[in-house]
């Protein structure tokens, strides 16, 4: 008689850990064993929609979309209080920044759409031009955010801080360089398209 | 050694099951095997090591179709020796074996078949051509000794040496505490019974003691050990505890008295103990010892007269003022003076200075002398009984010879000190101005000398008044020199003959014989020493309206004492450095002003270390001065003529009378000390030279070997990092004002009253532990101390040896996220022990350092262990022992107890259900680390995840316990080499395997027991106890052991003597024999290493078993192919 | 990560041939290490047994050369470990003579490896074995002495003169 399938078979994808875990900084989450020093010691978790700790299990368990659509991977503040303590030596920026590459190539939450954004403006004007950002965001995930945010920006307009037109900084070219060796470096590791 | 008959190889290759043959292919080995040369019979089975397996061995043997064999199987350090007993049984040499390792270092590490194939084929054929060169071996057996040594006083250490004692043989046991009981005799309660620690360990303790065979060498180590299986040597050294253990009946009046406190280690430093201490209550054997560092305190090093400064320091804080100064005087008959005058190098090398400032010690001795002219003023040493010594002349009746005097009549000799001044003193009398030293003070010391008989005749001049051939014809059997050096170094320049240029000591002996020498207004004073400086203070005070002094060098090299420098200024004096006079100017003969130029100091040192200064050129310029006073420096004069001592007397270039070591000089009986000898120095210099000159004159008198003045030793005891000490003010001297000073003669330093000294003695951090104030020995009654008592060093001779070492805790220091050591509310597994044990220093109660009982705890597993930063490791009992305290919380206190845990390893018999029982107790256990512990306002705060619940908590408690690791006690690497154990990467001593032989390690008869194999907690301990001495009883038993015959020997045809191998030998198992000129093993020292081989130039060394030639015919054999 | 799969992965191409002088105490116990923990390492390496890497003299390294060895690895027990107390410090005098011998005769002294492998130290023999692998691939075969013997004759013995750079 078949047992009776209560889990969602679809939320664990071993071939997400296979591929976390193909990479040197995740390879070493096959080593944790759950103690939540990380959680402990991370001065935003209590923030956090998953701590750090159960994102390690969610990715060992294969929870590919939990994982990529969470907010924990955005909200690392990169401050290494984590890996310093973690007893087996895991270093959990690095495993965070990872899932946020996987999570811009992939997965399609405003998260990665922020990201997209963001470093498109930085790409084409060399720094970054809030108008623009804004802009191409609401575009992607709804043009009611823009009035939302608008008196916030007649205010930044007022004292300076904002300019309606951007301007390009003089190194644009170089910064295209950066940005189309960084794809090619990532894309060549990893076969993953950024 | 000739083959008498062919050979003929039998290789048997094991599958082992599937461990070989899933990777090799067993049969291609055994047909590789059977086409080599000498090789007759190929054969495999399952398992060769088992009955049916080397049934096929001894059958090839027995039927003489094999005389060599070649097992290929698993690794030799596993059944080497099940196979030679397997070629013995069967009537064949059992060295006629080699194994070919084609499991664990073939099989099992290669991921492909075809390549370990190849490769167990190599090593196959390498075997075989091995074994076609062995030769047949004798065993030999050696004796047992059936004396055990057991090395370590814990619960491991005591069940081992119990139960080979009670099987009737001798134990020594080495514990390097005080006491046997280890960690077991801290604890309090042990799980899961709950049981009382103290009461299930007294009772083995007691009977270890009582029992006959038990020999206990405690506050013992072991520091070395040679021989081997049945016959070890060892060497332990028994640290004298100061205190004789027959007669110590433990009664504590020494503690009572005591007056030095040192961190109670017993309770891991959580609070303090006399230096003169039991262990524990019920320490095994019960006597009090006492602890001293070793080296002796920077500042008693320091003092030249070896005045015992930690021992009056501590008696002065326990306000036993008389007892204090009875002790100084022991060293220094004149303490009311150095109190005074002295340059204090004791002060400089207070440890103290390292947390605030040095402590005031000149200022404490002047005190006590304050102290006794206060309170008993008529108080005098008593003269000795008999005087049945000799009789002593000395010359000078300054510090030098008034101190030696004093110590001479101590010690029966009638004295007698000639002194050339109407009154005596010396430069103490007629050199110290009347406002460091009041005349009433020295008067009142120097009878203090009279007092024990010294005769004092004064205006009797060596050399004028009576000679040293008086001396002789009166019948003295010895005489000091002691006439210092008075004799005044003048400056050569331009104008110094003018009126009005006096030499210092000239001018200030005048003062002090009551005369006032007429002085102009304005007065120079060329020089920088503390004559320079009382000559300027001493002008100012006699009227001059303006006092300069002028030094050549920097105000770093000046040698007068800074603090005389400071008052001079603070009184007006201004003092002029890096200027130098080339003449006086004078108007009518009297001088009006010096021409001075400046100076600068160059890189290069002179004779004295100091950089030398030089003129700038045309930097000239004048002052006006209508006195000036030189003190640029002192030199004895001494012109005797000798006639009837034997010998001649002889100087230096500087004057200074020529003495050897035991402060003789060159005349048989005439003896020098003080400034004559060394040049100006100071009193307390003098003192301490005349300790030596009256110890010498004392033995030269009675017939006996002269003392030799030793050199110090050089090290000091450092400053004690592990003790907290908060900064405490400094009692400063208080001084007159400046002011009032100017013009008068009073005592400028006022002394320190008794409340001010008592907290100032308090200070001493008494770095080098016990202070010998000798209080104690007056306190017992069964005079059981003596503190000249000396380390032992005893040889012991064994046969077996057992390690239990035991542990540390891993000190969490290191961890801030944990906040141990600076937060007080955190505290470790065993200071929590101590704390809730009721003999320990809060007496069973658990508080916070507030002093009130916690609300809530944190209990935190996992410190330190399970983790790579620190050790990796589980601890194995931590998960117990944080139950266990949550238990003790809960029922002393009711408050709220958190278990901060990753997993509960409840593994052991009645472990679960224990855990069962602290959870029904309303412990709450969070599944997670605790990540870090930090102060807030009210108390600490633990942060962690609950992982069961996902989220991040914060929890409030007052207390924080931190199990930490297990980890292998201090000193254990030491242990390991004295013993030649292997180590782990963790730490702890290997045993020979992990599963089949626990206790058994790579030195053969020497055996672990207890932690210092791996953590563990008390059953196994025990259990490991017991086992090893059944592993020491066994070798008894048997009362020989049989030896590995691999040993090396030497071809005295081959041997050139060059005895290189003697030096490659550690165990010295080689000599030379002088007749035949070459050199020959010792068999029974060998241990076959070979080292003598590799380094022999001729080859006539070889090495059995591993021989040249069958090394080489194995390298061969690897790479066949 | 390096892959302990037996062979450094590419099994094709040139297989070096290493010989190990390894000492019981130490070394040897903890290549056992290496098995009983199922740790692979690549095959090339053959492992001879000696009592004390104090046992080990130089003639013995020059003979594994000599019968074809491309490298050799001596090991002993850490300094102050000995089980026969100082007889590492003699193998480790006797490693330096070893490596100005090897190069007097032309042979890369990188072929030749001195190590201190504890009992505990598995996975260290398991990676120095990987590494001498992978290093001596990289310097190609010594070849047997015989052949360099003859080669020998038509070529100047100083390097610097445009001889032989070691092989």
């Amino acid at each position: 008689m078949a047992a009776l399938e209560l889990t969602r078979r679809e939320e664990f994808d071993p071939a997400f850990l296979s591929l976390v875990a193909s990479f040197p900084e995740g390879a070493k989450i096959r080593h944790c064993v759950q103690c939540g020093t990380c959680t402990g010691s991370c001065p935003v978790s209590y923030q956090m929609q998953h701590t750090p700790r159960k994102i390690i299990e969610m990715v060992r368990a294969g929870m590919r979309r939990a994982v990529l659509t969470s907010d924990s991977i955005w909200y690392c503040a990169s401050c290494y209080s984590c890996s310093v303590r973690c007893p087996q030596g895991i270093n959990l920026p690095e495993v965070m920044y990872l899932l946020r590459s996987i999570a811009t190539a992939t997965a399609r939450d405003r998260s990665a759409i922020f990201y997209h954004c963001f470093s498109e403006t930085v790409r084409r004007y060399g720094r970054l031009h809030e108008p623009a950002l804004m802009l191409r965001y609401q575009l992607r995930t709804g043009l009611l955010g823009l009035f939302k945010n608008l008196p916030i920006g007649v205010q930044m307009l007022a004292k300076g801080k904002l300019h309606l037109l951007g301007r390009r900084i003089g190194g644009c070219q170089e910064v295209e360089t950066l940005f189309r060796l960084a794809e090619d470096e990532r894309r060549g590791s990893t076969g993953v398209p950024i | 050694m000739a083959h008498s008959e062919p050979v003929r190889v039998g290789v048997y290759i094991c599958h082992c099951g599937s461990n070989i043959a899933e990777k090799v292919e067993v049969q291609e080995v055994r047909r590789y095997a059977e086409e080599m040369e000498k090789v007759v019979a190929a054969r495999d089975y399952q398992y060769m090591c088992s009955e049916p397996g080397q049934e096929i061995i001894r059958k090839d043997i027995c039927e003489g179709l094999v005389n060599r064999v070649v097992v290929a199987s698993c690794s030799p350090r596993m059944h080497e020796p099940t196979f030679r007993k397997t070629l013995f049984d069967a009537g064949l040499n059992g060295y006629l074996l080699e194994m070919a390792n084609i499991r664990e270092q073939c099989s099992w590490c290669t991921e492909e078949n075809r390549w370990a194939t190849e490769k167990a084929k190599a090593l196959v054929g390498a075997a075989v051509k091995k074994a076609v060169l062995l030769e047949p071996l004798e065993e030999r057996s050696v004796p047992v000794n059936p004396d055990t040594l057991v090395v370590g006083g814990g619960v491991a250490g005591i069940e081992a040496a119990l139960k080979v004692a009670e099987a009737g043989k001798k134990v020594y046991l080495v514990e390097r505490e005080p006491s046997i009981g280890g960690h077991m005799a801290r604890l309090d309660k042990t799980f899961p019974t709950l049981d009382c620690s103290a009461c299930i360990l007294t009772p083995k303790m007691v009977a270890l003691a009582q029992n006959e065979k038990v020999e206990l060498l405690t506050l013992s180590e072991v520091e070395e050990v040679s021989g081997y299986i049945g016959n070890f040597k060892v060497r332990v050294r028994q640290r004298t505890r100061y205190v004789d253990p027959v007669a110590c009946t433990a009664c504590g009046d020494c503690r009572d008295v005591c007056p030095v406190e040192l961190p109670d280690t017993f309770n891991h430093g959580l609070n303090n103990k006399k230096a003169v201490y039991q262990f524990f209550p019920q320490a095994i054997p019960n006597v009090f010892q006492v602890e001293k560092a070793g080296d002796p305190a920077p500042c008693r090093h320091a003092c030249p007269a070896g005045v015992n400064v930690p021992g009056y320091l501590a008696l002065i804080k326990e306000r036993k003022f008389a007892e204090a100064l009875d002790l100084v005087r022991e060293a220094l008959p004149l303490p009311a003076i150095c109190g005074r005058v002295c340059f204090h190098p004791c002060e400089e090398q207070c440890h103290r200075a390292q947390v605030d400032k040095p402590l005031a010690i000149k200022a404490l001795k002047r005190f006590l002398t304050d102290y006794e002219a206060k309170t008993s003023p008529e108080k005098k040493p008593k003269a000795p009984e008999e005087t049945n010594g000799g009789r002593v002349a000395v010359v000078g009746a300054g510090p030098a010879g008034l101190s030696a005097a004093y110590f001479l009549a101590k010690c029966g000799h009638k004295v007698t000190v000639f002194e050339k001044e109407p009154e005596p003193g010396g430069i103490l009398r007629y050199g110290i101005p009347e406002y460091r030293l009041p005349l009433e003070i020295l008067k009142h010391e120097i009878n203090q000398v009279r007092a024990v008989g010294v005769e004092i005749r004064t205006c009797v001049e060596i050399g004028r008044d009576i000679t040293l051939d008086d001396l002789h014809d009166q019948g003295y059997d010895a005489v000091l020199l002691a006439t210092g050096a008075l004799s005044e170094v003048m400056l050569e320049v331009q104008g110094a003959d003018l009126d009005g240029i006096l030499p210092a000591l000239s001018f200030l002996h005048d003062v002090r014989a009551g005369q006032r020498p007429k002085l102009g207004k304005r007065v120079a004073v060329i020089g920088g020493g503390n004559a320079a400086v009382d000559a300027a203070r001493t002008s100012l005070r006699l009227g001059a309206r303006e006092v300069k002094i002028f030094y050549r060098r920097s105000r770093l090299e000046m040698p007068a004492s800074p603090e005389e420098i400071a008052a001079a200024e603070a009184e007006g004096i201004q003092v002029e450095t890096l200027a130098n006079p080339v003449r006086f100017l004078g108007e009518k003969g009297r001088v009006v002003g010096l021409e001075l130029v400046r100076m600068r100091l160059l890189e290069e040192v002179d004779k004295s270390g100091r950089r030398i200064p030089a003129p700038v050129q045309g930097s000239n310029f004048v002052v006006e001065a209508d006195t000036v006073i030189i003190a640029i420096g002192q030199r004895p004069t001494l012109d005797l003529a000798v006639g009837k001592w034997e010998g001649e007397l002889q100087f230096d270039k500087g004057g200074r009378v020529r003495v050897n070591k035991s402060c003789q000089t060159g005349l048989k009986g005439v003896f020098a000390a003080g400034d004559l000898v060394s040049g100006p120095a100071s009193v307390v210099e003098a003192v301490g030279a005349a300790q030596w000159a009256s110890a010498a004159i004392d033995a030269y008198i009675r017939g006996e070997p002269l003392p030799v003045v030793e050199d110090r030793p050089e090290r000091t005891v450092p400053f004690p990092e592990e003790r907290e000490v908060l900064p405490l003010q400094r009692q400063e001297m208080p001084e007159l004002e400046a002011e009032k000073r100017r013009r008068s003669f009073a005592e400028v330093e006022l002394g320190l009253d008794e409340e001010q000294a008592v907290l100032e003695a308090g200070r001493c951090l008494h770095c080098a532990g016990c202070a010998e104030c000798l209080q104690c020995v007056t306190a017992c009654q069964a005079k059981a101390i003596d503190h000249a008592m000396k380390d032992e060093v005893r040889e012991l001779e064994v046969g077996s040896i057992i390690v239990a070492t035991g542990f540390d805790l891993f000190d969490p220091s290191s961890a801030p996220q944990w906040g141990y050591g600076r937060y007080p509310g955190v505290v470790t597994a065993l200071e929590f022990e101590r704390m809730v044990n009721a003999s320990g220093p809060t007496h069973g109660k658990i508080l916070c350092k507030d002093g009130k009982e916690p609300k809530a705890v944190a209990i935190l597993h996992c410190i330190g262990s399970r983790d790579k930063n620190f050790q990796e490791y589980c601890s194995r009992i931590c998960c117990m022992t944080a139950l266990k305290y949550a238990h003790l919380v809960r029922e002393k206190t009711g408050a709220e107890v958190y278990n901060f845990y990753i997993d509960i390893r409840s593994f052991g018999k009645q472990y679960e259900e224990f855990y069962q029982r602290v959870q029904e107790e309303g412990v709450h256990f969070i599944r997670g680390k605790g990540a870090e512990v930090v102060e807030t306002g009210d108390g600490l705060v633990v942060r962690a995840e609950d992982t069961l619940l996902g989220i991040f908590r914060e929890v409030s408690v007052d207390l924080v316990i931190l199990n930490a690791a297990m980890v292998p006690a201090r000193g254990a690497q030491k242990v390991a080499q004295v013993f030649g154990l292997q180590t782990g990467n963790d730490g702890f001593f290997m045993e020979t395997h992990l599963k089949l032989e626990p206790l058994k390690t790579s030195s053969d008869g020497i055996f672990l027991a207890g932690v210092c194999q791996g953590p563990k907690d008390i059953p196994d301990a025990v259990s490991q106890g017991a086992g090893a001495a059944a592993e020491a009883l066994r070798n008894i038993s048997a009362g020989k052991v049989v030896v590995s015959p691999v040993s090396a020997s030497i071809n005295k045809e081959l041997c050139s003597g060059c005895r290189v191998c003697i030096e490659a030998c550690p165990y010295r198992a080689v000599e030379y024999d002088e007749e035949e000129e070459v050199c020959t093993v010792n068999e029974v020292l060998c241990k076959g290493c070979g080292t003598c081989t590799a380094s022999c130039p001729s080859g006539a060394c070889r090495v059995a078993c591993f021989d040249t030639r069958q090394l080489m015919a194995q390298i061969e054999g690897v790479l066949a192919g | 990560m390096t892959d302990r799969s037996g062979t450094t992965g590419d099994l094709s191409g040139f297989q070096p041939r290493l010989v190990g002088f390894l000492c019981n105490w130490c070394s040897y116990t903890g290549a056992d290490l290496a098995g009983t923990a199922r740790m692979k390492y690549p095959a090339n390496m053959r492992i001879i047994r000696v009592m004390c890497s104090g046992r080990v003299e130089p003639v013995l390294v020059l003979k594994a050369f000599a019968e074809g060895a491309d490298g050799v690895l001596v090991s002993g027990c850490h300094p102050g470990d000995c089980h026969y107390m100082e007889g590492n410090y003699k193998a480790l005098r006797r490693r330096f003579l070893v490596e100005a011998l090897l190069e007097q005769f032309g042979i890369d002294r990188r072929r030749f490896r001195f190590q201190w492998i504890s009992a505990a130290e598995g996975d260290r023999l398991a990676e120095i074995v990987e590494e001498m692998v992978a290093e001596i691939r990289l310097l190609g075969p010594l070849g047997r002495a015989r052949e360099r013997l003859f080669q020998a004759d038509h070529l100047s013995l100083n390097p610097a003169a445009g001889g032989p750079s070691p092989a």
